[in-house]
């Protein structure tokens, strides 16, 4: 039983690399989102035609007709409807957080949400999403058939992006030069730290004791300052 | 637990985002894990169909309630997988009866069957080995915002599991042929034994298809609420930074021990080297070695005085103190700043003075020589740059004889006095565009040598009309030049030609303009 190590560590997301040469990685969302999703979807899509359905067979057979075109309408262009025009999410995609965008990252258009639920009655093959729920498993993009024709994927909508959020005290500039990305590593402990026990914060504090010379509570103190610097406080 | 060695990318997901990690983790180790899935789940199918000979619809229900224990063989693969070790199959085979009978075996089969978490509290009694009360504790921390999305989890896993029975019936149902003229529902008759056989087998199948992909999304959850909690994710990067930054770790310990005073420098120095700094360690000469081990020599005495103590405890202490691995004295040797200077100044004044002021002067007599050449070529940057100039732009307008002819890098002389004629001669000799191109030529060339326009290799037509506009004050010379160079631009990239009239006025109004000035400038 050997295992194989990607050189990579595991993860779900998805690298793409726009015109300008930067590299963005979109947050692929997988199948037990997605059912959620899609079963939030039915429940809105089938309880307003069932009310329909009694309001409209009151009118006869006529009432019945337009209740089977609304049937058909809802059933094909329900999602594409609001992929399009409501920023790439249904009702239910926006409960769980998801959105539907194109492999390269840009908003779904006409074409591509069209082809994507047409396709749904392929990956509902051979009963129930038969064929769509192991394409997902199987995908590195979790895309399912309809998706993978029409190029898109179902990615996390991103929270908006807020100030953070640290608690108050001196700020003191870092002694050593620090990337961005540690800067920012830095502004996470200091955030993160009140939902940390005490002793867990000491212990990665002390990670960097031998930078800031500190253990313990005062090492914590003092990257919580660093932070506070780093995030724009005046010393 | 080594975290350095995990092989899943610790960041801060949302709960759905870490069951996604669950379904990747399968993917990568999909060989050894449905190994360990069906070494255990295909005996258990085979048997109970044996023990249950006869009462078949049972086995279904069987497997279901057995699920907790099928659940652990593959668990116990990832969570080794996960940290980069590929188990030995004999240890597995070593280990698959504890994992199957111990582990709260009999508390996950009855009252803990129906918990709606399962894949979520699985790796707390399996991995953690917690039970009772540390364990419902365990759950709780766990728990508070995890425990919602394992719920759902459970259920999604429960409903696609149903889903695929139903879609791999569809699928046989679909392959087999019209003649046998088979119905969808008579696939799912059960009054016969094959029948029941058949239904079993696909019930087994969905299960197995979901039935990893549940213990895997439960047990990223768990390592997601674990990464959240206890800020994996930062612990990983502090060690990168930490690392990053050793260099500068030094300069810190030796602040500190400055700080604390030259009797206790020993004692952090070591207390650093234990904290895992990279420092140069560099072995003792024997002639130094005498005084830096004064906390050894402190050590030996207090061993000796253990050794000679009547109390056993402190005899055995002595014992220990005695193994090789405490008797490693180490000296470490580094930079100081204030203290080492006032030894070195005496050094310094021994040496010739007069060899010093020579140095001194040499350099000195460097740095005024650059001086002078800085100031000099400042000053004739500031000269040339120096607006309104008359000197520079006659220089200039000389200087810059290459002219705008696409394909052409010709000079800038004076024009001839009978270019105007020679250019009616290509006219008539039918190279209008000849004629036309010799003609604005020749213009540009007069402009520049005779009215000073900065014409420059890669100035335009439009920019060459642009600076006539602006320096000639002649409004008759401008009109030419304007007709000129439209009749040029139309010839050259439209390839529309003027009427010969126009082409032998042009011709005649171009020596007119140029080529007397030109004459007496040649």
């Amino acid at each position: 039983m050997t295992l194989s190590v990607s050189p990579l560590p595991l993860d779900t997301l998805c690298h793409i690399e726009i015109p300008e040469g930067i590299e963005l990685s979109l947050r692929v969302a997988g199948p037990v989102a997605r059912v959620l999703a899609w079963s939030v979807d039915s429940l809105i899509r089938y309880g307003a035609l069932w009310g329909l359905f009694i309001v409209l067979a009151m009118l006869g057979a006529g009432g019945l007709g337009l209740w089977l075109i609304i049937l058909f309408l809802a059933e094909w262009l329900y999602p594409v409807l609001f992929e399009v025009y409501a920023s790439g999410a249904t009702p239910g995609k926006r409960t769980l957080g998801l959105k539907v965008v194109h492999v390269n990252g840009t908003p779904v258009d006409w074409p591509a949400a069209l082809i994507r639920n047409l396709l749904r009655a392929v990956d509902f093959l051979p009963l129930l999403y038969g064929c769509g729920l192991v394409a997902m498993v199987c995908n590195r993009r979790f895309q399912r058939l309809g998706d993978l024709a029409a190029g898109t994927v179902v990615i996390y909508r991103d929270p908006p992006a807020a100030a953070p959020k640290l608690p108050p005290g001196p700020a003191l500039p870092p002694p050593f030069p620090l990337y961005a990305a540690e800067q920012q590593l830095l502004i996470d402990f200091a955030e993160r730290s009140a939902t940390l026990h005490p002793e867990r914060q000491a212990e990665l504090a002390d990670l960097l004791a031998c930078q800031t010379s500190l253990y313990g509570v005062v090492g914590v103190e003092r990257l919580c300052a660093y932070a506070r610097w780093l995030a724009g406080e005046e010393t | 637990m080594p975290l350095e060695t995990i092989t899943a990318e610790l960041r801060r997901r949302n709960a759905w985002e870490a069951t996604d990690l669950g379904v990747v983790m399968v993917r990568q180790w999909l060989g050894p894990i449905y190994a360990a899935w069906f070494a255990v789940a295909l005996p258990l199918f085979v048997l109970l169909h044996l023990l249950c000979w006869e009462n078949w619809p049972v086995v279904p229900w069987l497997m279901w309630w057995l699920k907790p224990l099928l659940d652990r063989p593959p668990l116990y693969i990832l969570s080794q997988a996960l940290f980069g070790d590929s188990p030995k199959r004999c240890l597995f085979w070593r280990k698959l009866p504890e994992l199957l009978l111990h582990r709260q075996a009999l508390a996950a089969l009855t009252w803990r069957r129906l918990d709606s978490a399962r894949s979520f509290s699985l790796p707390v009694s399996q991995l953690e080995a917690l039970t009772g009360k540390a364990r419902r504790q365990r759950l709780r921390d766990l728990g508070h915002p995890g425990r919602g999305s394992a719920v759902w989890l459970t259920v999604v896993c429960l409903h696609l599991e149903i889903a695929m029975d139903f879609a791999l019936i569809a699928l046989v149902w679909l392959l087999i042929p019209d003649f046998v003229a088979l119905e969808l529902f008579d696939l799912f008759d059960d009054h016969d034994a094959w029948g029941q056989l058949w239904l079993n087998v696909v019930g087994f199948c969905g299960l197995s298809l979901v039935e990893p992909y549940y213990v895997a999304a439960g047990f990223t959850l768990y390592l997601n609420r674990r990464a959240w909690l206890e800020a994996w994710d930062l612990e990983l990067s502090f060690r990168k930074l930490a690392a990053r930054l050793a260099p500068l770790g030094g300069v810190a310990a030796l602040c500190l021990g400055l700080a604390l005073g030259s009797g206790l420098l020993t004692v952090p120095v070591i207390g650093f080297a234990a904290a895992g700094v990279p420092l140069a360690n560099t072995p003792p000469p024997e002639a130094e070695a005498a005084p830096i081990n004064l906390f050894c020599v402190q050590r030996r005495e207090r061993a000796a005085e253990l050794a000679q103590a009547s109390s056993s405890v402190k005899q055995a202490l002595a014992e220990t103190l005695k193994e090789p691995e405490l008797q490693v004295c180490e000296r470490q040797k580094r930079w100081r700043w204030r203290d080492a200077r006032p030894a070195e100044r005496p050094e310094r004044s021994s040496r010739d003075p007069r060899q010093a002021q020579w140095f001194a002067a040499t350099v000195e007599g460097l740095l005024w020589v650059a001086l002078g050449i800085f100031i000099t070529m400042a000053g004739g940057w500031l000269w040339r740059r120096a607006p309104g100039l008359p000197k520079r732009v006659r220089r200039r307008s000389g200087l810059f004889p290459v002219l705008p002819m696409p394909g052409h890098d010709a000079m800038i002389v004076p024009p001839e006095a009978g270019l105007g004629d020679t250019a009616w001669r290509l006219w008539s000799d039918g190279q209008p565009r000849e004629a036309l191109r010799l003609l604005y030529r020749g213009s540009l060339a007069g402009l520049a040598t005779q009215h000073g326009l900065p014409v420059r290799k890669s100035t335009t037509e439009e920019e060459c009309l642009r600076l006539a506009a602006a320096q000639l004050a002649d409004s008759d010379l401008l009109g030419f030049l304007r007709r000129l160079v439209r009749a040029w631009q139309a010839a050259a990239y439209a390839h529309r030609l003027p009427d010969a009239a126009d082409a032998r006025r042009l011709c005649v109004e171009w020596s007119r303009h140029f080529a007397i000035t030109g004459e007496l400038l040649t």
